[in-house]
């Protein structure tokens, strides 16, 4: 078992179908790695000599994979929904981002959408950096009232 | 290090006393013993944390599994491997006379002829043909039929004996099935028993096909497989060794680390390239060097699947594109003796082509050794096609009625024909079977 990065990467399994066990790695960057290693593809985790697995951890760490992608992942939703744009509002309440239909067939958009903002809340609630915008303010709170 | 020091150093204690990991590690081969391995660093940190002492286990009702017990459970799987008595007829040997190379005439044709004693063990260096063994497990001992083909090849083979070997370069084609490979073990085994140095390779596709590891050259744009390498030197090593022991070095040469002496023999060249195989590429180079120099031993170079070497390989450039066969120096160093660029002063190339896998098909060759016409916008890689001019396409036909017979009489002392044996099922099977080799032991020996 070889822990690279935070991940575990068993050693019975094929280098080409471990690597994109890294969040952010997927079939077509894993055999791009390869490639640039020089690994061939029947080369199991158990195989790789220490010179290339320092190889390894050296180019991954330069790409970003893991908790750096889902930074940046959650950061570009946060721009969203700080600017108080359409798609920020749409992740916000969890519902399709890019125009589709909503009277039928919103079902991945209901279940998946908002958890990065969930997440940000989650994350961020006790720090002061909080700057979710609510709709609480006074001057929100007297505008959007119906008064007659 | 202790750790590294275990690694190695397992004493060969009987089975029993040998737990299954410290057994694992013993069958480790030589040129591993040197590799520090992702398993071999994480153990090491596995025995730190076993090293401290270990909390007393209550005792329990149930009787836990030791060692021993996982020895007992191995045997009794391994057991079950063989085939069931009651179902599987063992096979029952059949009287076949040797195939040596005074056996090659045209009055042979149809007589089933087995590999000579002294060139068995040179063949299972390297294993049968995959599909050609399945049938040699069915009858012992390995024997195939003599064919008008065959006859006509081995005529070519022994005229070339005085030749450079850019002179023949032959290529058998055929349909499926139609005896290639055969055709190519029964010229490997004359050669052996008339004493050629013989480099056989049953599956050049392993070579192409991503599965041995393949380093950079620093400074250009090639690249090598040292294992790959250094098995092929083991074999051809094991194949010729009471041939090579005759020849020496010509020059000085330098192989890796290592310096080898002006008039070393061939064999302890061979074996420094079997310990080290960062060192394997550059023994085969000066190997066949001093093969295609000297003219006392003529060579021959027997390659199967050779469409794999005119087609991309699986092996992938530092850019992630499919790399030619041309970029990796082993099979760059056959290429050049299969187009003819260079050249042995006594001996043969004879190469053998393979329908098994879809991948391993190669247009280009086709297109070169005239087997197939593509339309002329069709395109061909221009940097693959060089390599397959000048060889002689040697078409492989199905059966004679002679040949059949003949083998179906073979089959039928062998015991494996399926319905009752006798003139008209023969004559059922050779038809519907077209005369084609694979169908026809399909035939009879499956009643497919």
């Amino acid at each position: 078992m070889l822990h690279l990065l935070g991940v575990n990467l068993p050693d019975q399994k094929l280098v080409q179908y471990a690597l994109p066990l890294f969040y952010g790695i997927g079939q077509k960057t894993a055999l791009k790695v390869l490639a640039s290693l020089s690994i061939h593809k029947s080369c199991k985790i158990a195989d790789l000599s220490d010179t290339q697995i320092n190889q390894l951890s050296s180019l991954l760490s330069d790409m970003t994979i893991e908790s750096d992608l889902r930074k940046e992942i959650r950061a570009n939703i946060m721009h969203h929904r700080s600017i108080g744009s359409y798609v920020g509002r749409r992740h916000a309440m969890g519902l399709p981002v890019r125009g589709q239909n909503t009277k039928n067939n919103a079902m991945t958009a209901r279940r998946l959408n908002g958890r990065w903002l969930k997440a940000e809340k989650r994350e961020y609630s006790s720090s002061a950096r909080s700057v979710i915008p609510e709709a609480n303010s006074p001057f929100d709170n007297f505008f959007n009232r119906k008064w007659f | 290090m202790a750790h590294r020091a275990a690694f190695q150093m397992t004493p060969l204690l009987n089975r029993s006393s040998m737990t299954l990991t410290s057994r694992v590690r013993a069958m480790v081969p030589a040129q591993y013993a040197n590799y520090v391995t992702a398993s071999a660093v994480v153990y090491a940190g596995g025995k730190a944390r076993k090293a401290a002492p270990k909390v007393k286990q209550q005792s329990n009702s149930f009787r836990r599994k030791k060692a021993e017990d996982e020895d007992k459970s191995e045997g009794g799987s391994g057991g079950a491997a063989r085939l069931n008595e009651k179902y599987y007829k063992p096979p029952t040997p059949v009287k076949v006379e040797e195939f040596i190379p005074s056996s090659a005439t045209k009055e042979n044709v149809g007589k089933v002829l087995g590999f000579p004693t002294n060139v068995i063990p040179a063949l299972s260096q390297t294993a049968y043909p995959t599909l050609l063994s399945e049938q040699f497990d069915l009858i012992k001992p390995a024997a195939l039929v003599v064919r008008e083909s065959t006859v006509n090849l081995l005529e070519k083979i022994d005229a070339s004996m005085k030749t450079p070997s850019s002179q023949t370069r032959l290529v058998l084609t055929g349909d499926s099935g139609s005896g290639k490979s055969a055709m190519l073990l029964q010229t490997v085994s004359h050669c052996l028993s008339a004493g050629w140095a013989v480099i056989y390779i049953p599956r050049a596709s392993t070579w192409m096909n991503s599965s041995y590891a393949y380093n950079t050259v620093p400074q250009s744009t090639s690249f090598v497989q040292p294992l790959l390498a250094s098995t092929l030197v083991g074999q051809i090593h094991n194949v010729n060794k009471s041939v090579l022991s005759k020849l020496v070095t010509s020059e000085k040469a330098k192989v890796g680390r290592h310096d080898v002496e002006k008039g070393t023999s061939l064999s302890a060249l061979l074996e420094v390239g079997v310990k080290d195989q960062f060192a394997a590429q550059d023994v085969m180079e000066v190997f066949m060097k001093e093969m295609g120099a000297q003219k006392e031993i003529p060579t021959l170079i027997a390659v199967d699947e050779i469409n794999s070497f005119f087609r991309p390989t699986q092996y992938l450039r530092q850019d992630g594109k499919e790399m030619d066969p041309e970029h990796l120096k082993l099979p760059k160093l056959f290429l050049n003796y299969i187009s003819g660029k260079s050249s042995l002063n006594n001996g043969a190339v004879v190469a053998a082509t393979s329908d098994s896998l879809m991948i391993n098909k190669s247009e280009v060759l086709e297109v070169a050794l005239g087997t197939k016409v593509v339309s002329p916008y069709k395109s061909l890689s221009q940097t693959i096609m060089p390599w397959a001019t000048g060889l002689t396409a040697v078409q492989v036909p199905n059966y004679t009625r002679e040949e059949a017979k003949g083998v179906f009489d073979y089959y039928k002392k062998g015991n494996i024909i399926f319905d009752a044996a006798s003139e008209p099922l023969f004559l059922n099977k050779f038809i519907t079977s077209n005369g084609n080799p694979r169908k026809f032991f399909t035939a009879c020996a499956k009643g497919i």
